[in-house]
């Protein structure tokens, strides 16, 4: 029987499949309560594996891996880290669905707030020694952030400030400019990029398009000199809605970006090219060799990317970031926390939320930590570690805007930052629908 | 006919009918009612969510009548795109000896992931010239490079100067370069399953016909496609529900944005970016109704065909 | 039944008869042979800046276009096949491939068949509207779905450990459950298909053999599958392509990341801000070559005119 054939197939297959995986395939992180060795006496201690659902992958995978070895070589469980980009779907399908992962690092904290409001989180009490691990070793700022109706409920892991205008040291020294300061303002920045335009280098390489969520990089922009011109106060009062988006202030952070993007020869491409430009590939052209463009404003993980795309460039002297003019620094962080207090998952978080098992991935690259215990030594290079300056030393430091408020705001305003770089007249209309998104 | 006992059938149903009921329809049901409650599915808001479908109230955060345009798009052109091109390879390419590779050529765009075929498109549509083979290729005829996926005016402003900047709703160039990615994609599988349905047609007909002095397109026209219809239906069925559905593809290469955004990943957005479950519910909802007309009609070409056989 | 094998067909672009005429038909093939290979090759040109590309480096890739690659002295590197095939958990997780989709696609096929052959041949109250049902479930969005199932999997949970495959016996994290799962999800397009292509089967065949006396089973495995290889193939073709490909329903069903199908490891070749994903062009060729090869194996089921004898109209 020609069907029976194809069965056949299947079967024999299929068998084969079973026969390789008993004869064990990869002796990688397979079968749980395998014990490990033990770096200095005494047993392994028993705990369960722990189920960790977060969104890195790549180097960035093995980076974690290394970061939690320390804890693997002590327990007898194991970390079962999932990692996928489409995280808030997952999380969001398995907490609704009654499966929810030991542990859960996402990169966006609104998520966060909603489990925690309504109970779905273990606050970092449930565990022992957990909670005032994270009161003693972490800035004030960043515990505010992750407490949720009085209580605690997670800690941040790797950061990334925002506040970092990315040049080609190289371009900038044959057109005699100097890299602006912190105390620089943005009409600074704006002349500066008229020099470099009057030199005949494209000042900026700007890109925002970024599948679902394009437009992010721009409302970077937006928030990062809205902070600077208008204040922390109402940089708040903006993400507990008490100043809508529709204010003089927030208009006029829009507009002052709009002088950036819109004006004649600064971008690379134009709007267009800002609109269709991914913004990974938007961090190539100032260093690629000639230089296309001569600054990026984007987020400290773009060392990230620059350094893959171009090994033999040296940080610091190939690439390099200063302030956004002003001195105040927007950033975002992954914020890592737990469902519920089983000993592994509270074992974990404890040797996640350590200053050491951070500097594992510190001195890997790559991780800026907000744990004060990380000294800045244990940064691989300069860039790096001015990087975690930057974010620690702040004096006035704000969570990404879009990201604190989440949800409908947050997608308004990428569409917004899309509709607004294609056409500039719209910015009334634009700022009136954001606000009206507020719910 | 034959002297069942009336419970035969359905033993043969049975497992199908399970399997369906729990994975399928139970889940459906969930979702309707859902859709009739608020965004964290707690209290009731009646047709609330219906509404806002229809009157889009947000149309920054959320464009439903751009979706439910874009739906109408993809329904027609993606469907009378793939079908006829399915159509004439399976012809083509049976007359063939070197049949399965060429059939392979087709049908190795399904046979890649979702995300692999749009980092391939990513480098078709590149706005970057150097990279972009689209935009290499207009700027060597001597044009501008275009934003392909970006680009809400007209196709035609594209072709011509003369031509109106914007045409109404969903007819823009970024919508048609989206569809042509589902066209490359889906091609394949009309042309398989048109191929296993042309296997089915007597070579003896075929024969009679040419002998009988038919020359091919006769042949194709009069006798291919009239017993080729019911399946030319299974497919442009399926192929017009894949259009209703579409989510994977527009997901990956555009998120929705730049008004590009049809029903399934409204939904999405809605239900998983946005948070709201209502409305989201409320979008599968509709995306359920408008199948039901749809299946009507396929379902009456079986009754036909029961009746003629 | 013999079934005729795959030969190149004389009945289809050539026919028996005089010389002039051969010669004539001969000609009349290139153009044939024109359109064939230029379409194909059309439909080729994303494969292959998909396949150069997989042979460059990530500064090459960002720098110039696919087509460079050929002109300039062959900068070519194995670099991203090396990345792909050297992850860690990949044998295995291409072993999960096949554990979740090959009895998840048996399932599929088996069920869509049997409940294709009621709703073609048998008859019983409110068939039409059942199809109706059972096929208009097409469009339901997958996501949608998941929610509810999960409850149900974690409602039913049988924490046992099953010993070869890994896995619990049933619920979330178990091989069973995505099976199931899966089977159902392709349950309205096979039965859609399989309803067709059975329905198109000759009438006086089946009833002549029931009349016979026949009983149903015998009709299903002697007669409508046999004729109906094509069709079992395509559907094949694409049950076990969309399982293969996917990774949604194993992120959320199968949360162990040890039970998990390359699908995932291929995820996870590219970091969180989406960068290295010139990988992806190779982890895209390392991953087709399973449903490459299940085509392959069955196109040699695409064989024409197994009706020998019947006629149709």
């Amino acid at each position: 029987m020609r069907r029976g054939w194809s069965l056949g197939i299947f079967t024999v297959v299929l068998a084969s499949g079973l026969v390789l995986a008993a004869c064990g395939g990869d002796d990688d992180d397979s079968a749980s309560a395998t014990p490990t060795s033990v770096s200095d006496g005494g047993e392994p201690v028993d705990v369960g594996d722990v189920d960790v659902l977060g969104i890195w992958g790549a180097d960035e995978l093995e980076k974690f891996e290394a970061m939690v070895k320390p804890w693997d070589d002590l327990y007898t469980g194991n970390v079962a880290f999932t990692g996928t980009r489409d995280i808030t779907a997952i999380l969001t399908t398995r907490v609704e669905g009654g499966n929810p992962p030991d542990i859960a690092i996402p990169a966006e904290i609104g998520l966060f707030r909603q489990f925690a409001s309504e109970g779905k989180l273990t606050p970092l009490s449930a565990c022992p020694g957990l909670e005032s691990q994270v009161r003693n070793e972490y800035p004030d700022s960043f515990i505010d952030l992750a407490t949720v109706d009085g209580v605690l409920y997670g800690f941040f892991m790797k950061a990334d400030t925002k506040g970092t205008i990315w040049y080609n040291p190289k371009v900038f020294a044959e057109n005699n400019v100097e890299p602006l300061t912190a105390d620089s303002s943005f009409d600074d920045l704006i002349a500066l990029s008229q020099t470099l335009l009057d030199a005949g280098i494209t000042p900026w390489s700007v890109g925002v398009e970024s599948g679902a969520a394009s437009g992010w990089p721009g409302s970077d922009w937006i928030q990062q000199i809205l902070l600077n011109e208008a204040g922390g106060e109402v940089y708040d009062g903006i993400i507990d809605g008490s100043i809508p988006f529709t204010d003089e202030k927030m208009k006029d952070a829009w507009e002052k970006f709009g002088q950036i993007i819109h004006a004649e020869g600064f971008v690379l491409g134009g709007p267009t090219g800002a609109n269709a430009t991914g913004f990974q590939e938007s961090a190539f052209p100032p260093f690629e060799s000639p230089p296309q463009a001569a600054m990026l404003y984007l987020g400290g993980f773009a060392s990230g990317f620059i350094a893959d795309q171009f090994p033999n460039a040296v940080a610091g002297e190939d690439y390099d970031f200063f302030t956004f003019p002003g001195g105040g620094i927007t950033g975002a962080a992954n914020i890592a926390y737990a469902f519920n207090s089983d000993p592994g998952t509270c074992s974990l978080m404890l040797h996640l939320a350590k200053g050491e098992s951070q500097k594992i991935w510190v001195e890997l690259g790559g991780f800026t930590s907000v744990n004060k215990e990380v000294s800045l030594d244990s940064y691989p290079d300069a860039v790096t570690r001015n990087q975690a300056d930057q974010l620690v030393a702040a004096s006035d430091f704000r969570f990404d805007l879009d990201d604190a408020i989440g949800g409908a705001v947050q997608t308004a305003v990428f569409t917004a930052v899309t509709e607004y770089i294609s056409d500039a007249s719209s910015l009334d209309a634009i700022l009136a629908g954001i606000e009206a998104a507020r719910q | 006919m034959v002297g069942r006992r009336w419970w035969v059938p359905w033993l043969w149903l049975a497992p199908a009918l399970i399997l369906v009921g729990v994975f399928l329809l139970y889940p459906s049901i969930d979702t309707f009612r859902r859709s009739l409650l608020d965004a964290r599915s707690q209290d009731f808001v009646g047709l609330d969510n219906y509404r806002f479908i229809i009157e889009n109230p947000q149309p920054l955060v959320s464009d439903t009548h751009v979706a439910l345009w874009n739906n109408f798009l993809w329904l027609f052109v993606f469907t009378a795109l793939t079908v006829p091109f399915g159509l004439v390879l399976a012809v083509l390419t049976g007359r063939v000896r070197y049949e399965a590779l060429a059939k392979s050529a087709i049908f190795i765009p399904m046979a890649i992931s979702f995300v692999a075929a749009a980092v391939i498109w990513r480098f078709m549509y590149e706005f970057n010239a150097d990279i972009g083979t689209a935009n290499a290729v207009t700027t060597q005829l001597g044009g501008e490079p275009t934003a392909w996926l970006q680009d809400k005016h007209s196709p035609l402003s594209f072709v011509t100067d003369a031509g109106p900047d914007n045409l109404p709703g969903p007819l823009q160039l970024n919508n048609f370069s989206l569809i042509i990615v589902g066209t490359w994609m889906w091609t394949g599988f009309a042309m398989v399953v048109l191929s296993a349905g042309l296997k089915g047609i007597s070579s003896e007909i075929l024969e009679a016909a040419r002998v009988d002095g038919g020359n091919e397109w006769q042949i194709f026209w009069r006798i291919i496609i009239p017993i080729l219809s019911p399946t030319i239906v299974v497919v442009a069925t399926t192929l017009v529900i894949q259009a209703l559905k579409k989510f994977d593809l527009v997901w990956v290469m555009t998120g929705g944005r730049f008004d590009t955004d049809v029903v399934a990943t409204l939904f999405f957005k809605e239900a998983f970016v946005i948070r709201d479950f209502g409305v989201g519910a409320a979008l599968a909802v509709v995306l359920l109704m408008w199948v039901v007309p749809v299946m009507v009609i396929s379902i009456r070409r079986f009754q036909f065909q029961e009746e003629t056989r | 039944m013999a079934v005729a094998d795959d030969i190149d067909r004389p009945t289809m672009g050539e026919a028996p008869g005089g010389g002039s005429r051969r010669r004539r038909l001969h000609f009349a093939r290139i153009p044939l042979h024109v359109a064939v290979i230029g379409l194909a090759l059309l439909w080729s040109i994303p494969t292959i800046a998909l396949v150069v590309s997989s042979f460059r480096t990530p500064e090459e890739i960002a720098g110039s276009g696919w087509w460079n690659a050929i002109k300039t002295p062959f900068d070519w590197t194995l670099a991203n096949y090396d990345a792909v095939l050297s992850q860690r958990g990949l044998a295995r997780a291409f072993l999960n491939s096949i554990i979740i989709t090959a009895p998840a696609s048996t399932i599929t096929i088996l069920v869509a068949a049997f409940a294709a052959y009621a709703f073609a041949w048998m008859r019983f109250p409110g068939r039409n509207l059942l199809l109706l049902v059972l096929v208009g479930l097409l469009v339901v969005p997958l996501q949608m779905t998941l929610i509810p199932v999960l409850r149900l999997y974690v409602a039913l949970s049988v924490d046992v450990e099953v010993p070869l495959l890994g896995g619990k016996l049933f619920g979330t994290s178990s091989y069973p459950g995505i099976w199931l799962a899966h089977g159902a999800y392709g349950l309205p397009f096979a039965v859609y298909l399989l309803r067709n292509f059975f329905g198109g089967l000759p009438r006086d065949l089946i009833e002549a053999a029931l009349l016979d006396g026949a009983t149903d089973m015998q009709v299903f495995f002697r007669i409508v599958l046999p004729l109906s290889m094509p069709a079992l193939a395509a559907l094949a073709i694409f049950d076990f392509l969309w399982t293969w490909n996917d990774l949604l329903v194993a992120l959320v069903f199968l949360g162990d990341p040890n039970l998990a199908p390359m699908t995932l490891r291929i995820a996870n070749l590219v970091s969180s801000f989406g960068a290295s994903y010139q990988v992806l062009t190779a982890a895209a060729f390392v991953s087709m070559a399973v449903p490459l090869v299940v085509f392959f194996a069955l196109q040699r089921y695409f064989v024409q005119g197994i009706l020998a004898g019947s006629v149709k109209g």
